[in-house]
């Protein structure tokens, strides 16, 4: 019964790890992971084991378990990974309670195993490096303690007391795990697979989405997933603004969404164009240039607000949608480098259509709200200005909100909820500016971003965002509609401050407080956004180094040769010094053993066949070191000898049989008593 | 590649390789998450699969390396008897200097017993009691030793034999014996067999040395004491003359029901020996023509168990038995 209690704890503790990045992910939401977490605890703490859930409860929770990841989790609306890892979660609540017997060890151990990788496949932070650490070490002690159970159970005699898998071995495994690893993960083939997760419908969690559903995320996670790599080569005059990356430009809200509608594509770069011009009758004077590295496969080039000039990225095609989003072949391979010339925060938009002031069918009290906020603001920018600072004062900024599907969500955040994410701060505001026969848009992409260290800006995932464009003047009358003489597009951002992601600080110049950003930027580089590029490049490396060096390789060669040779020989005559000396059956200690008292010979001291080191060291009248390495000797021999202990290191024996030697030969040469008078001197 | 199997051969003599559950799990999980991240271009999965094959080469290093340097020896008793547990000593040392053995799991090959030696120190001899039985009477080669290695991560059993030297005698089984059948001898036969001029146990007297006094009379105490030689002199023992005697006559020594019925036979004599032979009674045994005059004590015994455990049984007339025996209760297969 001890022996399957204690499986149920090692099961209960290997959960517990694996839910260590649920939270962190967002994979598995808290309603599931609780229950998971609870009898995780119980199953630790529990002082006998527990039994299993009866069978036909299982059965009764086998359809909930379903239902509970189909229609509370969404099913498979947020990708595979997430629907996976819910529905692993909730078998593994039900499995636990008895998993300690052997019949349901290793499948409630396999489920656990899933969850892990589902809990590794959606980690980002660096942290992930030292969590894997943790569950290699975990695995190898646990693996250690669990054939020790086995063995007690088959009834096998197992000697001695301690059945834990020693420190040296675990050490030993993992750093060379570690060093087997890192090569093999920069070898294993970063080849795209035709069947892609994608076909499913599989979006991120997080990060930029092209089509804005407010009922499908009920939680924005933070990925660290690098996005784009920014780069302005004339960063004098760098402003915040510039990092401003519009991916697509959405008008038509439909069913809490905000969808592109009908496109219209337009090929704006086949494979060999270099540069192109998004705007007519616009010169490039003035404007600034930004060099962009997609990082992460995705079909949208995203560019700086007010760009005027793409070059596109050499060989892919780019096509440009009505509302000025560039998309490129969802199949194109990751990084894909280009450049803009931008004119900072000039919004280029095509003029506003009626699509930009439609409404939902049911706005509720949605245009009372927006006279009220706008009341006594004559022109279409203050209105949009009080909708920008009403919707920042009174709404607070959460990640987590969940719209209830039968409800309009905008209305939803405005009455009720009174708190959601930047898409609802910025869909709410496009509808009440709408309200107030303002124009809007809603653009999604990212914002803000961290120096890399190297001049660049590195753009993650947790840096997507929301605005809105309206299309305001001051001297615009509320209620002008969408005249195209007067009023231009202009950016509004109603997300309250802690909810904008900003520029961050980047890596600092030294001390330890540099040391993290240091390695989450390499991370970053040499971990997260490692791809098929980087193998070529350290493959071309490794070629040019080989070609460079080649002259001076084939001269070292027969040096090389020469010290292989010499290296291989000594290292077979020490291999057969050591064969004959485990020939001879003694052990080190025995070697040194005798090599004293062939020293205590030397020095004149018949040894009679009876006399034992202990006697010699009694006899002996060595004093002060020479002694005590005697002494320590003679104990070390014995307890090697007589009670199967560990011998000491060759390193103290070498220094005690010469200090004694040396005290012996002194002795000899001493006039006088004898080192070891205590003996029969030889006639 | 001869040389290179006698080599790998001398150092992993007999070397199996058993895959375990883990390994078979491992091996369907490997391309899974190959696939999945190859499908997902998801580094953090390719960082997982490269820890997970990382682990599972250092795993088969060190579990090669625990196994290259354990070595084992094992150590008899003084006298085992067939079916009865024996415990047996066996010496496992490490021979790495700087990694402990680990789940060292050591087996008899063809007989039962196993013991699992957790750790066993860098440099170091662990000793371990290992409980075994040995079926059959008879002298035989010392088992080898199954030593098997499945630390760190048990993906196989990787298991070596070393063959251990020397032989060992294993006494016929004891089992419960009825009265004994006592036989004697004729007088003559006695006679012609030296058996009653032997020297005596119980001391007469002592007295002085005399020239053609056996040295092993002396009695040192006295010869101490009195600063003279003084011997025992010695009246001899009268025997009973009591004899357990074995025909080793069967009908078909080659079918093994009936070796196995001569096996019993043999056991029943040993039985019986040691019953007497335990309650200090002079026992001596006849097995064909050779014959072990009545005796006593720890090194009768032991011959005794000795010859019995060696008994062969012969066809009919290989026997001489018939003649050298007085009428008496005689050990015998009956035939049929």
């Amino acid at each position: 019964m001890a022996t399957v209690r204690e499986r149920q704890r090692w099961l209960a503790a290997l959960a517990l790890l694996v839910a260590a990045p649920l939270p962190l992910t967002g994979i598995v939401s808290w309603p599931f992971l609780l229950p998971f977490l609870a009898v995780a605890i119980v199953c630790l703490g529990a002082p006998r084991a527990l039994a299993p859930v009866a069978l036909w409860l299982e059965n009764v929770l086998a359809p909930v378990i379903v239902v509970a990841v189909v229609v509370a989790a969404g099913g498979i609306r947020y990708g595979m990974l997430r629907p996976f890892a819910q529905l692993v979660v909730l078998l593994a609540t039900v499995r636990l309670p008895g998993c300690g017997l052997r019949a349901r060890f290793a499948k409630t151990a396999a489920i656990l195993c899933l969850i892990g990788v589902a809990g590794i496949a959606s980690s980002t932070h660096p942290a992930l490096a030292v969590y894997l650490l943790v569950l290699l070490v975990f695995a190898l002690i646990a693996v250690g303690r669990a054939n020790y159970l086995t063995w007690r159970e088959e009834g096998m005699r197992v000697e001695g007391r301690s059945a834990w898998a020693p420190a040296r071995l675990v050490v030993g495994t993992t750093l060379l795990a570690l060093l087997v690893a890192a090569p093999l993960f920069a070898l294993l083939p970063r080849l795209r697979s035709p069947f892609s997760a994608v076909a499913f419908g599989a979006r991120g969690v997080s990060g930029f989405r092209d089509a804005v559903a407010l009922h499908a995320l009920g939680e924005i996670k933070s990925s660290r997933q690098v996005a784009l790599r920014v780069a302005f080569p004339d960063s004098s005059r760098f402003s915040p603004e510039w990092l401003r990356l519009v991916g697509t430009t959405l008008r038509y809200y439909r069913a809490g969404g905000w969808v592109q509608g009908r496109l219209q594509d337009e090929l704006l770069s086949g494979r060999g164009r270099r540069r192109v011009a998004l705007v007519e009758s616009q010169s490039a004077s003035g404007l600034e240039r930004g060099e962009i590295v997609l990082e992460k496969a995705a079909d949208t080039l995203f560019v700086p607000v007010g760009t005027r000039v793409l070059e596109p990225p050499p060989g892919v095609p780019v096509r440009r949608e009505p509302t000025g989003g560039l998309r490129i072949p969802r199949s194109t391979e990751a990084p894909v480098a280009y450049a803009v010339l931008f004119g900072p925060g000039i919004p280029e938009q095509p003029p506003p259509t009626a699509a930009d002031l439609e409404l939902p069918r049911e706005v509720g009290a949605l245009p009372a709200l927006a006279q009220s906020v706008a009341a006594g603001k004559t022109n279409t920018l203050a209105a949009a200005l009080a909708l920008e600072e009403h919707l920042r004062r009174s709404y607070r900024y959460v990640l987590r909100s969940y719209a209830p599907v039968r409800e309009d969500p905008v209305q939803w955040f405005l009455f009720r909820a009174r708190e959601g994410h930047c898409e609802f701060f910025a869909s709410s505001m496009v509808l009440l500016l709408r309200a107030l026969a303002i124009p809007a848009r809603l653009q999604a992409g990212y914002i803000g971003g961290e120096p890399d260290g190297h001049g660049a800006f590195l753009v993650r995932d947790d840096n997507a965002h929301a605005w809105v464009l309206a299309w305001v003047a001051g001297r615009q009358t509320v209620g002008a509609g969408q005249d195209r003489t007067q009023g231009a597009w202009r950016v509004f951002d109603p997300t309250p401050p802690e909810g904008v992601p900003r520029v961050g600080g980047g890596p600092q110049s030294g001390g330890l407080a540099a040391l993290w950003p240091r390695f989450e930027a390499a991370w970053d580089r040499w971990i997260l956004t490692f791809g098929l590029s980087d193998q070529a490049e350290l493959v071309r490396r490794a070629l040019e180094v080989v070609v460079a060096k080649s002259v001076v390789l084939l001269r070292a060669l027969p040096a090389f040769v020469a010290v292989t040779l010499c290296f291989w020989l000594l290292r077979s005559s020490w291999r057969a010094r050591r064969t004959r000396q485990r020939r001879d059956g003694l052990p080190p200690v025995g070697r040194a053993m005798a090599a004293v008292m062939d020293a205590a010979a030397g020095a004149g001291v018949v040894m009679a066949a009876g006399v034992t080191p202990r006697a010699l060291l009694l006899a002996a009248s060595l004093q002060g070191q020479p002694r005590r390495a005697l002494a320590w000797l003679v104990d070390a021999h014995e307890r090697a000898r007589y009670a199967a202990a560990a011998a000491p290191e060759r390193s103290k024996l070498r220094r005690a049989v010469r200090t004694i030697e040396r005290a012996l030969a002194a002795a000899r040469s001493r006039p006088g008593p004898s080192a070891t008078d205590g003996l029969t001197r030889r006639a | 590649m001869s040389a290179i199997a006698a080599s790998f051969n001398a150092r992993f003599p007999g070397f199996t390789l058993l895959p375990t559950r883990m390994f078979w799990a491992f091996l369907a999980a490997v391309p899974v998450l190959g696939i999945a991240a190859l499908n997902t271009g998801n580094n953090a999965l390719y960082l997982f699969l490269a820890l997970v094959l990382g682990a599972f080469v250092a795993s088969g290093y060190f579990s090669r390396h625990t196994l290259r340097h354990v070595r084992v020896r094992l150590s008899l008793p003084g006298e085992m008897f067939a079916g009865a547990p024996v415990a047996l000593r066996l010496a496992i040392s490490n021979e790495s200097r700087w990694l402990p053995a680990a789940g060292v799991v050591c087996r008899l090959v063809g007989l039962p017993g196993a013991l699992v030696a957790p750790v066993v120190p860098p440099s170091g001899t662990a000793t371990a009691t290992l409980t075994t039985v040995f079926p059959r009477r008879g002298r035989v080669s010392l088992p080898a030793v199954k030593v098997e290695v499945r630390l760190p991560l048990a993906f196989f059993v990787k298991a070596v034999r070393w063959p251990q030297d020397g032989e060992a005698l294993v006494f016929p089984r004891r089992v419960r014996a009825g009265a004994a059948r006592w036989s004697a001898l004729r007088r003559n036969e006695e006679t012609v067999l030296g058996l009653r001029d032997r020297r005596g146990a119980e001391v007469q007297h002592l007295r002085e040395f005399r020239a053609g006094d056996d040295r092993r009379d002396i009695h040192w105490k006295q010869t101490a004491r009195q600063q003279r030689i003084i011997v025992m002199e010695r009246r001899e023992r009268l025997h009973g003359s009591r004899y357990l005697v074995l025909d080793r006559e069967v009908a078909r020594p080659d079918d093994p029901l009936v070796r196995q019925r001569f096996d019993d036979l043999v056991s029943e004599v040993a039985s019986a020996a040691l019953d007497r032979l335990h309650r200090g009674e002079a026992v001596g045994l006849v097995l064909g023509s050779a014959v072990t005059p009545p005796g006593a004590g720890t090194a009768h015994a032991r011959r005794v168990l000795e010859l019995l455990a060696l008994v062969d049984a012969v066809a009919p007339g290989g026997d001489p038995l018939s003649s050298v025996l007085v009428a008496g209760s005689v050990y015998r297969l009956v035939a049929g």
